[in-house]
């Protein structure tokens, strides 16, 4: 449960003789402070971080815009990674699956959009998080009928990898970092540089101003639904060789991704990495030192404080300008400034 | 007090408790007729069925949205299969029962004490219980030396509710279903007494229109959080008795599995009545056992599909198709004789509001 990519890569202990308790988290704790291990940590946290940002945009793009609250976005992960595994035991290339698990989940995000979300965007409660939290079981029992409750493997497609100061760093993970880094900048110049960002962007500020200004918001929701639930099947087929593939897989992500967005709260669309880093950095870092479970044990502790701190997220409010102003119960004064009552 | 008055509230409260003798009654009934098996399956379920209700008090009745109610249940497990063994001299079950409810108080208010100040994004509540949930599950199936990891602790103890002179011992399994009938009818009644309190009013109004409640100068924070904490004590109350009655405590009992049934007991019932989801209780459980070997994957997918068309559909649960019968009833004086305003819609306070914004006439 709730293991991230940590839990594989970690899987060999950073030292092989067992010791007294205290004494080997001590020794672990030396341990990094070695160069080469300090280095292979460090890549495993960026490669953590950014697999994690990746599926937290998806989700972002989706609760940023749509203030839809997806908890089926783990199972469209696992459905990306069940898409990969698939289609690789039919001989398909998995280059070419990495391609088409993003365009199955994307096709089916537009589907589950408009069979379900739209129903419920009226109400502006928590209705989606509950209509998709029964999609996404009835996802994962719907796969574990199909295909069982073991795990499927996924081989990666490059074995090897380079050895640098003792510690052997796999070509396919440094390779799928990369792809991750360059699909979030992606992400990232598409909502800064494109005139669908623009409309976008102006969606999650104000969807009625935008849609007083001819953006077609019910298409830009779809769009959005679409763009999330294919990063999440994009990740999923990504990560699929090194987490095991199970059906109730994506809980695990769902749940850190959710984190990620209640960290660092909705407004920005990098805030999603900044998220990612501090949930996946603590994560893969506290994992090294200890084990998983403290792991995330501790990541709830920093959350609960941060929200204390922050209720509203480190990173809210990034997108505006200026900071939002309690309403005033006062009608503006349209003489006083230029702005109708605010400075 | 006349005795045509007596006789008149005699008949009130029998009717405001109608579905507590009708379920009492058909319990009784159960009971007579069901084998040993049978009583211990509807002994489960009637145990669960606290947990529906733990589910359906925040999510029928306030609005707030608790997405891993099994951790409460499964901490109530743990707590009450350690507590009879740590404490092994005398009798500890009074106390393998009072600890796990504490302990639920304490964990429910700790989770959710960051959860409803008024800038907290609301989905943190929902979350943050899920998480807790997970990795308690993740916990205790590592936690070896204590927890027995994820054999869990078998060959927990009936409870055994001697007192000095009365032999109050349980021996076997059946003798289960008279305590939790007992323990599900008081529940319901309690939670009966909070919903029409003035503090169930209070809570249903944050449900509607929680921003109304605090402009009227209401705490809301205070009442998610004591909602939260008392559901958390029926969560961690369903725990141990559901620990007492299989013996076992074992980490699947903070799994999703449970948090999902919970909500489609809840459902099914109707969010925002009390008797709805323990009757469903009552029936999945009795209906999961005979189709159980048919798929138990597909039965979850049904319940999942269920669950969703409930959400799109019926906003207000199966209770809402019937609101407009009873809308006369709830809108009542309370006892005290103030009067409150309606417990269903909106409807009033839009009128009542409507000279403040200036835009009527």
């Amino acid at each position: 449960m709730f293991g991230g990519l940590g839990d594989n890569i970690h899987s060999p202990p950073l030292l092989s003789f067992k010791m007294e308790e205290g004494v080997r988290h001590t020794v672990n704790l030396l341990a990094v402070v070695n160069t080469g291990l300090l280095l292979k940590q460090v890549f495993n946290a960026v490669s953590s971080v950014t697999l994690l940002a990746l599926v937290a945009m998806g989700l972002f793009i989706i609760f940023g815009m749509m203030k839809v609250i997806n908890m089926a976005h783990g199972e469209f992960f696992m459905l990306g990674a069940y898409t990969m595994w698939w289609l690789l035991e039919r001989g398909v290339n998995f280059w070419l699956n990495l391609v088409a698990a993003a365009v199955v989940l994307g096709v089916f995000g537009v589907v589950v959009e408009r069979t379900i979300i739209q129903r419920l965007y009226a109400r502006g409660d928590l209705s989606t998080l509950l209509a998709t939290f029964g999609l996404g079981i009835l996802l994962q029992r719907g796969v574990a009928m199909m295909f069982g409750d073991r795990p499927q493997f996924v081989s990666s497609p490059i074995s090897g990898g380079p050895t640098i100061l003792g510690n052997t760093y796999p070509t396919y993970q440094i390779v799928a970092t990369i792809l991750a880094i360059v699909t979030i900048v992606a992400v990232v110049l598409l909502f800064l540089r494109t005139d669908f960002g623009l409309r976008a962007r102006a969606t999650i500020v104000n969807p009625a101003m935008a849609a007083a200004l001819g953006v077609d918001t019910s298409r830009m929701n779809a769009l959005s639904f679409a763009l999330g639930s294919a990063l999440a099947g994009f990740a999923g087929a990504l990560a699929s060789p090194f987490v095991s593939v199970v059906p109730a897989m994506g809980l695990d992500w769902v749940v850190r991704s959710f984190l990620v967005v209640i960290v660092a709260g909705v407004g920005s669309i990098g805030a999603a990495i900044g998220g990612a880093a501090i949930v996946g950095g603590w994560e893969a870092g506290f994992t090294a030192i200890r084990d998983a479970t403290y792991a995330q044990i501790t990541v709830l502790v920093i959350v609960w404080v941060l929200v204390l701190l922050r209720p509203r997220g480190l990173f809210a409010g990034k997108l505006r300008r200026r900071p939002r102003l309690p309403v005033s119960p006062f009608p503006p004064s349209p003489g006083l400034t230029g702005e109708g009552g605010r400075e | 007090m006349t005795a045509a008055g007596m006789w008149e509230r005699a008949a009130g409260l029998l009717w405001t408790t109608r579905w507590a003798v009708l379920l009492t009654v058909g319990l009784l009934l159960y009971g007579r007729f069901a084998d040993p098996f049978e009583l211990f399956i509807i002994s489960s379920a009637l145990v669960l069925s606290l947990l529906a209700l733990s589910v359906d008090l925040q999510w029928g009745y306030t609005g707030i949205l608790n997405l891993g109610p099994a951790a409460y249940l499964g901490l109530g497990a743990y707590t009450y299969a350690l507590a009879q063994r740590k404490f092994s001299t005398g009798s500890p079950t009074y106390l393998a029962f009072a600890l796990p409810m504490v302990l639920g108080v304490v964990l429910a208010v700790a989770v959710a004490f960051p959860a409803f100040r008024a800038r907290t994004l609301p989905i943190y509540y929902a979350l943050i219980t899920l998480a807790v949930s997970l990795i308690l599950q993740r916990w205790t199936s590592v936690s070896y030396d204590l927890t027995g990891g994820s054999n869990g602790i078998t060959g927990i103890p009936l409870p055994d509710f001697s007192l000095p002179g009365l032999d109050l011992r349980m021996t076997n399994p059946e003798q289960f279903f008279p305590l939790s009938a007992a323990v599900v009818i008081t529940a319901y009644l309690g939670c009966l007494w909070l919903v029409s309190s003035r503090f169930g009013r209070v809570l249903v109004a944050i449900r509607d229109d929680e921003e109304k409640v605090a402009t009227l100068g209401y705490s809301v924070a205070g009442a998610k959080l004591v909602v939260a904490a008392i559901a958390g004590a029926l969560g961690a109350l369903a725990g141990a008795l559901y620990a007492a009655l299989i013996g076992t405590a074992h980490p699947s009992l903070f799994g999703i599995a449970f948090s999902v049934q919970a909500y489609v007991w809840v459902a099914v019932g109707g969010q925002g009545t009390l008797i709805g989801p323990i009757v469903a209780t009552l029936a999945l459980k009795l209906l999961e056992n005979r189709l159980r070997g048919v798929s138990a994957d597909g039965y979850v997918m049904i319940l999942a599909v269920v669950f969703i068309l409930v959400v799109i559909f019926l906003p207000k649960g199966f209770a809402g198709l019937f609101e407009s019968v009873t809308k006369m009833k709830s809108i009542r004086p309370n006892r005290r004789g103030e009067d409150i305003w309606p417990t269903t819609g909106g409807g009033d306070l839009a009128l009542r509001d409507r000279p403040l914004d200036g835009s009527h006439d």
